[in-house]
Formats: structure tokens, sequence, C-alpha cells
């Protein structure tokens, strides 16, 4: 199964792009599928998605098919997910 | 409410036909206070397009003067303001374009010791400021003084804007709830897209002012320039926000 991953911010500087498809990785839960592309897109693009104990940032936001995930996001089940989108923080005024 | 003055009536014409807008909706901005903070690539737009559309005050609030690095996206500025202070230039710019738009030009940021005042004066607030400190201090201001914010922010090609009304939708310390510690306040910028940042903002403002349209709460309006793609998001109040959890 494949989604498309939506950059944005800092993160679509990081990873040159701001959309991709990936395959989900490993057990099919968003946190494998986020540390499959912090792995691709190296060491700058987590420390973004990650805080210090190598969780999800609180301060990123999970926009799956348009909707914010809160919760427990890092076992988000993604079986029919099209998209998501990671959002870091931008305050450029 | 005051009515509408031949002057007001003769400026404003061609808004006034907007449907759902009219005389009540001009009258009702005229009565409004806007703080905007700050004088940059988007609290410029933003004050320009709320002084176009009759806003009754801006209060602008920058510590600065103007640079050359600045000039790609200050619509209010000129050449010869390089080096004067940023708040006072671009109140000489609305003054000259709008002189019925009082502007009061504070030249300090939004920090521990102003924030409460100024946010005051408001009846509503526009964040527009380079650093998060700035704008959840904003946040948490208006939240505890009932007061709405709309937030626009970019970030290279691409913009995004949130509506904060308290105790109804989500505040930006729901989204944001830590610092992000690699923010820096150097970001890639053209003109335009802070410009539309700011324009999409005011839009939001001038409808929660007015009551015009639909409300974007728990939402955020995202686009992306380079693509020119946009999507209006849905957002979740987090109810341990510690800012907005409690109200």
């Amino acid at each position: 199964m494949e989604l498309t991953i939506q950059y944005t911010g800092q993160l679509a500087s990081i990873a040159g792009t701001s959309e991709e498809m990936v395959p989900v990785a490993g057990d099919g839960r968003l946190k494998s599928l986020v540390d499959e592309l912090a792995e691709r897109h190296g060491r700058k693009y987590a420390d973004l998605v990650f805080d210090a104990d190598g969780r999800l940032h609180p301060s990123l936001l999970v926009i799956v098919d348009g909707d914010q995930i809160d919760g427990d996001r890092a076992a988000l089940d993604l079986d029919g997910v099209r998209t998501v989108m990671l959002m870091t923080p931008i305050a450029g005024g | 409410m005051r009515e509408l003055t031949d002057l007001d009536r003769a400026v404003y014409e061609w808004q006034l036909d907007v449907p759902g807008f009219g005389e009540a909706g001009q009258a009702k901005l005229r009565d409004s206070t806007a703080l905007v903070s700050r004088c940059g690539g988007v609290g410029g737009p933003l004050a320009f397009s709320l002084a176009a559309a009759g806003i009754g005050k801006l209060v602008l609030a920058h510590a600065g003067d103007l640079r050359l690095d600045d000039l790609n996206r200050q619509i209010l500025m000129r050449y010869d303001d390089v080096g004067k202070p940023r708040a006072a230039s671009m109140k000489a710019t609305l003054a000259a374009f709008n002189p019925h738009v009082e502007v009061e030009a504070v030249e300090e940021n939004i920090d521990e010791s102003n924030a409460a005042d100024l946010v005051a004066k408001a009846d509503i607030v526009f964040g527009a400021a380079p650093l998060f400190e700035e704008r959840l201090l904003m946040n948490r201001e208006c939240v505890r003084q009932g007061k709405p914010m709309v937030d626009s922010a970019m970030y290279n090609l691409e913009g995004r804007v949130v509506s904060v009304v308290p105790g109804e939708s989500a505040c930006l310390a729901c989204l944001y709830p830590e610092l992000p510690p690699h923010w820096k306040r150097r970001f890639p910028v053209i003109g335009a897209v802070a410009a539309l940042a700011a324009n999409v903002g005011v839009m939001e403002g001038i409808k929660l002012l007015t009551g015009l349209g639909t409300t974007n709460l728990n939402r955020m309006i995202y686009f992306d320039a380079g693509a020119m793609r946009f999507q209006n998001l849905t957002l979740k109040r987090n109810p341990e926000c510690e800012v907005c959890g409690s109200r």
C-alpha cells in the first residue's frame, strides 16, 4: 500500500519536495512511517519531527486526509489513508 | 452604532454592495480597533488592506528600523525610509492612503511587559511576528481577554492562516504546545506570498468583526504557492491545552 506524504515548511526544504508517494512501512502505524522517512531524509529532518526522546514532536502537526490527528498519533493505523501531511510550525511574518 | 457618513458611503460604495456586508458591516469595521504585530512582510499588507476596508483604528507594534533587505516585502515603506522606524514609516503611509483611519505606532515588539495592554486596546489581534514567542504570547493574552485573533504565517512559498476565538476554537497553543526549537527568524520569502497570507488573514478578520460569510474556526487555511494548492484543514482543540483548555 502506498500513500502520499505532503511536506510543508522546513520539512519540504529538507526533503527537496513538497510531496512524494511512499509505501506504508513496518507495522502500518504512523510512527513507523515517520521513522522510515527520517531515515530517508537524514538528521535535519529527524530533528524537526522528533523530540529529544525520539517521540513525534508535540508541535508537529499531523494532518491525515485533511483532518488534524490528535491523541496517540504514533499509533495511528494508516490502513485506508490516502494522504499524510506533516507540518512543522512556521512563523514567517 | 453610529450611522455611516456621506463620506463613508462615497469611499466604501463598492464594498457596501457586497451581500451580507452593507452599511452595518462597514459601521462595525469603522468602530473596530485592530492590533497588528509586527510591521513586516505580512503585517504591512495586513494593515494596508484593513485600512483600505475602513477599519476604525490600527495599533501597529514593531521595534526596529527598516533595512535594505526588508524592501522586497515592505509594501508600505520606501527606499528613503531605510534606517527609520518601521512602525512610524507604516503609519505615515497609511495616513496618506486613508486619513480616516486612526493609526497608533508603537515602537515595541510584543513581550510580557506590554502584551496585556496592547491586546486590551484592540477588538481583534492579527499575529504576524517572526518569532513564536510573540505569537504565542499574543495568543495567550487573547485567550485571557476573550479577544479573537487571526494568525497569518508564511515560509518560503507557503502560508497558513488560523483564526482563534477563545472558548470556541483551537488556539495556537493547542497546535503548538512547545516552542519549535529549529525555527529561525531568518526565512525565505517572496513578498507576494507574505501578502497573500496577510490578505487571507484580513478576510478572516473582517468576517469575525462583521459577521460576513462563514467563520473558519477549528480550521487552517493552508496554501502552497509553488503548486498553487489551497487547502482548508480541520483542526482540533486540545482539551488539555495549558492556555485555553479550561475555557
